[in-house]
């Protein structure tokens, strides 16, 4: 059935987004038209906000309002452990353990050279610059379990100063298992059972 | 171990059609082109997650259809074993095993084992090295599933090793050091379990060669690695020195060549026909004969895990053999186990059959 164009340009957009496909995307459209105006409004004005507020945080790439997000301003974490992480979603994965105290490093990505991704394509520059000697006693690489998240972890390995100690997720997360799907208890445990890189 | 029912939908020529299989010999009796062979190719997927056939499982799906399921149902002792395997046109795999879904057809393996002898093995001697690459992992991997994974990751690592090296021009090195140290890591556990396998066929490749040939040249296989002429250490500390020095031998040819010179993609199983290649040498006849006694070879390999005789293909094999090695054939295959056989003329079968279904119009008849 044809639309009206707008109704139509509604259901495209919606159904760009993850995990929406076409029939989902009318059913949310139809909601957005019907649903009280002040509803759909307030959504396209949370959109755009987060999107004109919300950039990477200078130091660890997380999202943040400010040049540094919450974490890394927080006086009460240990700042001399850090967790490095493929996205932001993953730093979600480790807080609500509860059990982590350190900050942590958002790489933006995996290194894969079949995807065009190499070390520039990641925020790789700043993760350097927090590691200078004498800084960080704990670098835990949380990268996924499979060959891309390997061998980005082998690459951050290389670049960790002598005297940093280098661990690595214990393998109880299945094998290519997103954090971010995964439930609490396996992150901790995943986190607990951390292993010399 | 023994198939109990076999299920198709839209799989190759056959629609819809169900087999209820016996424990001992079961024929399929068809004219040519009746889908015999695509019956046996169909065990062979939901066995081994792969099609002897064909590279794409998009392939199997009937003409005009969407979509094929393969469904079969057997058991390991007393314990009922259910593998399933569907795929459609886009390409989307769903797999089963006992009723615990997935996506990849490499978990299938290693639940049922099946050896199948085809006309088309003879490539399995004459043609590439990757074919007899491909013979003696998928033969590891039906002895020891565990190797499924290793496989898809180094195939990925060689794959981003290449992409690196075509780059070119790296910054620092840094990530192709990543990458060599990721695939010596992985190509390791490959090189150490073919090398292994090669030890374990040798004996038996050749005593049934001799037994089916009646000829007493002597047969041998020899595993040649990528590395330079001396031999390859078996494992260990020693095998990755090799691997190492090898890459740092080959690192200026990788990089003009822009793709991965050595490591277990590029090794070769030599077969010796009387101390030369079979490859070049061997006749019409010892090639067939070669190419038998590697599968009977694997059907023994597998016979000594108890829980797991195997299943055996038999597409066809007696019509391409004169009387005498018929005969000496049906004596070699392995006795008590279950088989499905096919053949347009039941003449050509030296021994007795438990069960034989007729292919005819799409449809299957059973006869006594
Ligand atoms: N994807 C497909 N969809 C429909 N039909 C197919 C498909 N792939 C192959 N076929 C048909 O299946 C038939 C071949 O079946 P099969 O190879 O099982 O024959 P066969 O009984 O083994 O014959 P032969 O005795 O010659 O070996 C061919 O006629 C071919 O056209
Ligand atoms: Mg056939
Ligand atoms: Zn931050």
């Amino acid at each position: 059935m044809d639309w009206s164009p707008r109704v139509e340009a509604l259901v495209r957009e919606l159904s760009r987004l993850p995990g929406v496909g076409r029939r989902s995307a009318q059913r949310l459209a139809h909601h957005l038209l019907r649903c009280p105006e002040d509803q759909a409004r307030l959504l396209a004005k949370v959109i755009e906000e987060a999107r004109d507020r919300i950039r990477p945080c200078a130091r660890c790439g997380n999202y943040a309002e400010e040049e540094l997000c919450p974490l890394c301003v927080d006086p009460r974490r240990d700042h001399g452990i850090l967790l490095v992480v493929e996205k932001p979603s993953d730093i979600a994965a480790f807080e609500t353990t509860g059990k982590y105290r350190g900050v942590y490093h958002v790489l933006g990505g995996l290194l894969s050279p079949l995807d065009g991704v190499g070390p520039d394509r990641l925020n790789i520059a700043t993760l350097r610059e927090r590691l200078a000697p004498g800084t960080i006693r704990e670098i835990v690489l949380a990268t996924p379990a499979s060959t891309e998240g390997d061998s980005t972890a082998m690459y951050l390995q290389r670049m960790v100063p002598a005297d940093t100690r280098v661990t690595r997720l214990a393998r109880g997360l299945p094998a290519g298992g997103e954090l971010e799907y995964s439930d609490s208890l396996t992150v901790l445990q995943a986190f607990e059972g951390r292993i010399p890189a | 171990m023994r198939v109990r029912r076999l299920h198709l939908t839209d799989f190759r020529s056959w629609r819809e059609v169900q087999l209820e299989a016996h424990s001992g010999a079961n024929l399929l009796l068809g004219p040519n082109g009746s889908g015999k062979s695509n019956l046996l190719e169909a065990l062979h997927v939901c066995a081994l997650g792969f099609s002897p056939r064909s590279r794409s499982e998009r392939d199997l799906v009937r003409w005009g259809a969407d979509r094929f399921v393969t469904r079969l149902q057997a058991s390991r002792g007393e314990t009922p074993l259910e593998l399933a395997a569907s795929c459609d046109l886009a390409g989307r795999k769903e797999t089963r095993v006992d009723g615990t879904p997935g996506r990849l057809f490499s978990r299938l393996v290693g639940h049922l084992s099946v050896v199948g002898l085809y006309p088309e093995d003879l490539q399995y001697v004459r043609g590439g090295p990757e074919l007899r690459r491909s013979y003696l992992d998928a033969l590891s991997c039906q002895l020891d599933p565990n190797l499924v994974e290793p496989l898809r990751e180094y195939a990925r690592v060689v794959k981003q090793r290449n992409a690196c090296l075509k780059e070119g021009d790296q910054r620092d090195g840094q990530m192709l050091e990543v990458l060599d140290q990721q695939m010596i890591e992985k190509a390791i556990p490959l090189l150490e379990a073919r090398m292994d396998l090669v030890e374990r066929l040798v004996e038996p490749v050749a005593r049934l060669h001799g037994s089916l040939s009646g000829e007493t040249e002597s047969v041998d296989l020899f595993y040649r690695g990528s590395y330079g002429s001396e031999d390859l250490p078996r494992r260990g500390q020693a095998l990755r020195d090799r691997l190492e020095a090898r890459g740092r031998a080959l690192r200026n040819a990788e990089s003009s060549a822009q793709s991965t010179l050595f490591g277990p993609h590029r090794d070769e199983l030599t077969i010796l026909l009387a101390g030369r290649p079979a490859r070049e040498t061997a006749s019409q006849g010892q090639t067939r004969t070669l190419a038998i006694a590697l599968r009977l070879a694997s059907a023994e390999l597998l016979a000594l895990h108890p829980e797991r005789p195997p299943v055996l293909l038999l597409d066809d094999v007696f019509a391409e053999l004169d009387g005498p090695r018929r005969e000496r054939l049906a004596k070699l295959l392995p006795r008590g186990g279950q088989s499905f056989l096919c053949s347009p003329h039941r003449a050509d079968l030296p021994f007795e059959v438990d069960r034989t279904f007729l292919l005819e119009a799409g449809a299957i008849r059973e006869t006594r």
